[in-house]
C-alpha cells in the first residue's frame, strides 16, 4: 500500500493521472493509492467502518467510470472524490441519522467495531459531544454534507462547491444554518435534539 | 473553538481501513479497469484502440436512414421481458448451434456500434427525457497492410417517447434544452443540449495499425492471426487464457485466475471463428459468475439471450431527484450466432422521477450489418477526415 503523499512531491498531479488513464486505465490506480485512506476515513466517521469499506471502494469505481467528465484543469481530484463519496452516502441517509441519534442518546458508537479498532476509535462520551451529535442528526442532509466536508474533510468552500456541484453561496448559507444549530445545541436549547 | 469544528468533532474518529479492505477495494477497481469503457458524451479523444470498445457516434451514409428508423422506436421498446432461462444450459445449447456455423470470412470485419442513452432535460420548467444516439463504425481489414477504417457520427437527440415529445412541443419545441442537474453532477456538467434530428458531424480515419494489432486490447495485443490460432475446445481455451493471465501484468490485477476468467466474454466481441466462439460460450457457461437471464427483446427490437457475466450493478447520476438511481447491466447475445447484440445494457433497478423501474437507460448495440464483409469502406460525402485517431 502506497501511503498518501503530498501532491507537490509527486511526478504527476491528479489531473495528469486521470488524463493518462483515458489511454492507460492502469494509471487510475495511482489516484486510488493517494486517496483511499482519506475517503475511507471520511465515510467511516459518518457511517461506521462497515459501510465505509463498501462505499470507499464504490467511490473509486464510480470515479473511474466517470473519469471522462473530470475537469482536468482541476489539479487535485480530492474534492471530486469527496463529492462522489458524499453522493454515494446519500443512499444511507437514514442509517446516518440513526447512527447520530444513537450517539446523541448514549455517547457510544452504536456500530460495534472490532476490538482493535475500538481502541483507536474515540468515543464521544462527553455530554457536549452528545448534544452536538443530536444537532448533527437534526441537520438536513445537504447541510450536513457541507459541514462535514469543510470541518471533517478539510475542503475549502470553493472545493465543496465543486464537489457537490452547488454555488458557493449555497455552501455559505448551509454552513450558516449548521452554525446556528451548533450554537443552539451548546446553549442547551437545541430544538432539534431528540428527547430520549 | 469554532462551532463547525466542534460539530464535526462530535463524530467519533475512525480507524484506518485494514490492509484487507484496501486490497479488496483495489481488486474491485482493477476489475473495473478491464471493463469496456462507458460511452462518453463529452471530453477528450483517446487512441484508435478505443474505437473498439466505445464510441460517441458513427454510421455510414448508406445505413444512416435505416438506423434512424430503427432507433427512433427504441424508447418505445419496453424493458427486456425475461422468461425462465433453465440455468446456463441455454448457453451450452447456443454453443452447440454456433459450432455448426461455417467460418465465412470476408475482406473486412465490420463492427458498427451504437451508443444510445436517455438524458433528463428541461424545457421551460418542464422536465422530460431525450434519447441521445451516436455511432461508431469500424472496419478491420483481413490484410494487415490495409488501413483500418473508422467512422463516427452524432446521430440524433430527440424526445424519448411520444409523451416526452408532447412536453417538448408544449414548451415550443426549443432547439436546445437544459440538462437536469441531478445530485452528484457538477454544475459545470449540466449544460445545454442541442436537439438533433439528423445524423451529423461525421468524422473518419483511415490508417494502418502497425502489425495488424486489434484495437480491443482487453485480452492483450492480438492480431487476426493470433485469434485464428485459438483452440475451439473449452478446456484448451481455458488453458490459453491461463497462460495469458500468468504472463500479463494487467490480467494479474485479479487475485486469481478464476476471478479473471469471466473476461473470456471479450472473445464474443472479437472476430473469432464460430468454433472459438462456441468454446468461449461453453467456458463461460461453466463459470459461477455467469447467469443466463433468459430470452429478451433487445432495445433495437431483436430477439436475444440476456446474460450477466459478472455481478454488475451500479448507479447512474442521470436520473434521481434526491439521489442516484440503481441500475443493473446485462449483455444480450444473438440467439443463433452467439455474437453480441447489445452490451452494457443498463436497466433501472428502481423508479425515479421521469424513470420507471425496468426502463433501459443506456446501451451499446451492434447494428445488424456487423460481421464479415467484402464491401470496401468508403468515406461518405461530407464526412470530415481526421488525422487524429477516433474517438
Amino acid at each position: 500500500m502506497t501511503q498518501p503523499q503530498p501532491v507537490e512531491t509527486l511526478e504527476a498531479d491528479d489531473a495528469e493521472l486521470i488524463r493518462r488513464s483515458h489511454d492507460d486505465p492502469e494509471q487510475f490506480a495511482g489516484l486510488f493509492d493517494r486517496y483511499i485512506q482519506q475517503i475511507h476515513r471520511y465515510v467511516a466517521r459518518r457511517l461506521g467502518t462497515q459501510a465505509a469499506d463498501d462505499i470507499a471502494a464504490e467511490t473509486f469505481l464510480t470515479a473511474f467510470r466517470r473519469r471522462a467528465s473530470y475537469d482536468v484543469t482541476q489539479r487535485l481530484a480530492r474534492p471530486w472524490l469527496y463529492g462522489i463519496a458524499t453522493t454515494l452516502m446519500a443512499r444511507h441517509r437514514r442509517g446516518e441519522e440513526r447512527f447520530l441519534r444513537a450517539l446523541s442518546r448514549t455517547g457510544v458508537d452504536p456500530l460495534p467495531e472490532p476490538m482493535a479498532d475500538a481502541v483507536v476509535g474515540r468515543v464521544a462520551a462527553q455530554e457536549e459531544d452528545r448534544r452536538l451529535a443530536g444537532a448533527l442528526a437534526g441537520l438536513s442532509q445537504g447541510d450536513r454534507d457541507v459541514l462535514l466536508l469543510v470541518a471533517g474533510g478539510d475542503l475549502t468552500y470553493e472545493e465543496v462547491a465543486w464537489a457537490l456541484g452547488v454555488p458557493i453561496g449555497t455552501v455559505r448559507s448551509r454552513l450558516h444554518r449548521a452554525r446556528k444549530k451548533a450554537r443552539a445545541a451548546l446553549g442547551g436549547d437545541d430544538p432539534t435534539r431528540e428527547v430520549s | 473553538m469554532d462551532e463547525l469544528t466542534l460539530l464535526a468533532r462530535a463524530l467519533p474518529d475512525a480507524p484506518p481501513p485494514s490492509a484487507e479492505v484496501v486490497e479488496r477495494a483495489r481488486a474491485r477497481l482493477a476489475a473495473a479497469r478491464q471493463e469496456p469503457p462507458r460511452p462518453r458524451r463529452s471530453g477528450r479523444r483517446g487512441r484508435l484502440v478505443w474505437a473498439w470498445t466505445l464510441g460517441t457516434a458513427m454510421a455510414t451514409a448508406a445505413v444512416v436512414m435505416a438506423v434512424v428508423t430503427l432507433v427512433s422506436s427504441l424508447a418505445l421498446v419496453p424493458a427486456p421481458a425475461l422468461v425462465p432461462s433453465g440455468g446456463n444450459e441455454a448457453l451450452l445449447r447456443l454453443a452447440d448451434e454456433v459450432a455448426k456455423l461455417p467460418d465465412d470470412r470476408g475482406a473486412y470485419w465490420r463492427r458498427p456500434l451504437l451508443n444510445n442513452g436517455l438524458i433528463r432535460v428541461k424545457a421551460g420548467d418542464k422536465a422530460f427525457n431525450v434519447l441521445s444516439s451516436s455511432r461508431i463504425d469500424l472496419w478491420q481489414p483481413r490484410d494487415v497492410r490495409d488501413p483500418v477504417h473508422v467512422e463516427q457520427w452524432e446521430q440524433f437527440v430527440r424526445p424519448a417517447t411520444p409523451a416526452d415529445e408532447r412536453v417538448w412541443r408544449a414548451a415550443g419545441a426549443p432547439a436546445t434544452v437544459q440538462r437536469v442537474c441531478t445530485p452528484g453532477t457538477r454544475a459545470g456538467d449540466c449544460k445545454k443540449i442541442r436537439m438533433r434530428s439528423k445524423p451529423s458531424d461525421c468524422l473518419s480515419t483511415h490508417a494502418a495499425e502497425p502489425g495488424g494489432v486489434l484495437g480491443d486490447r482487453r485480452l492483450g495485443e492480438l492480431t487476426l492471426a493470433d485469434i485464428s490460432a485459438l483452440p475451439g475446445d473449452a478446456a484448451l481455451l481455458r488453458e490459453r487464457l491461463r497462460a495469458y493471465w500468468k504472463a500479463s501484468k494487467s490480467a494479474r490485477a485479479w487475485k486469481s485466475f478464476e476471478e479473471f476468467l469471466p473476461m473470456a466474454r471479450v472473445l464474443l466481441e472479437l472476430p473469432v471463428s464460430p468454433s472459438v466462439r462456441a468454446a468461449a460460450l461453453r467456458l463461460l457457461a461453466g463459470l459461477p459468475t455467469t447467469k443466463v437471464r433468459g430470452s429478451v427483446t433487445d432495445p433495437m427490437g431483436r430477439q436475444g439471450l440476456a446474460v450477466t457475466f459478472v455481478k454488475s450493478e451500479g448507479f447512474t447520476g442521470q436520473f434521481g431527484a434526491d439521489d442516484e438511481v440503481a441500475e443493473r447491466y446485462v449483455t444480450i447475445l444473438h440467439p443463433r450466432t452467439g455474437t453480441l447484440l447489445a452490451a452494457n445494457v443498463s436497466i433501472a433497478a428502481e423508479s425515479a422521477e421521469g424513470l420507471a423501474q425496468g426502463t433501459v437507460m443506456h446501451y451499446q448495440a451492434w447494428a445488424p450489418e456487423a460481421g464479415w464483409t467484402d464491401e470496401r469502406p468508403e468515406r461518405p460525402r461530407g464526412c470530415r477526415r481526421s488525422d487524429r485517431p477516433i474517438p
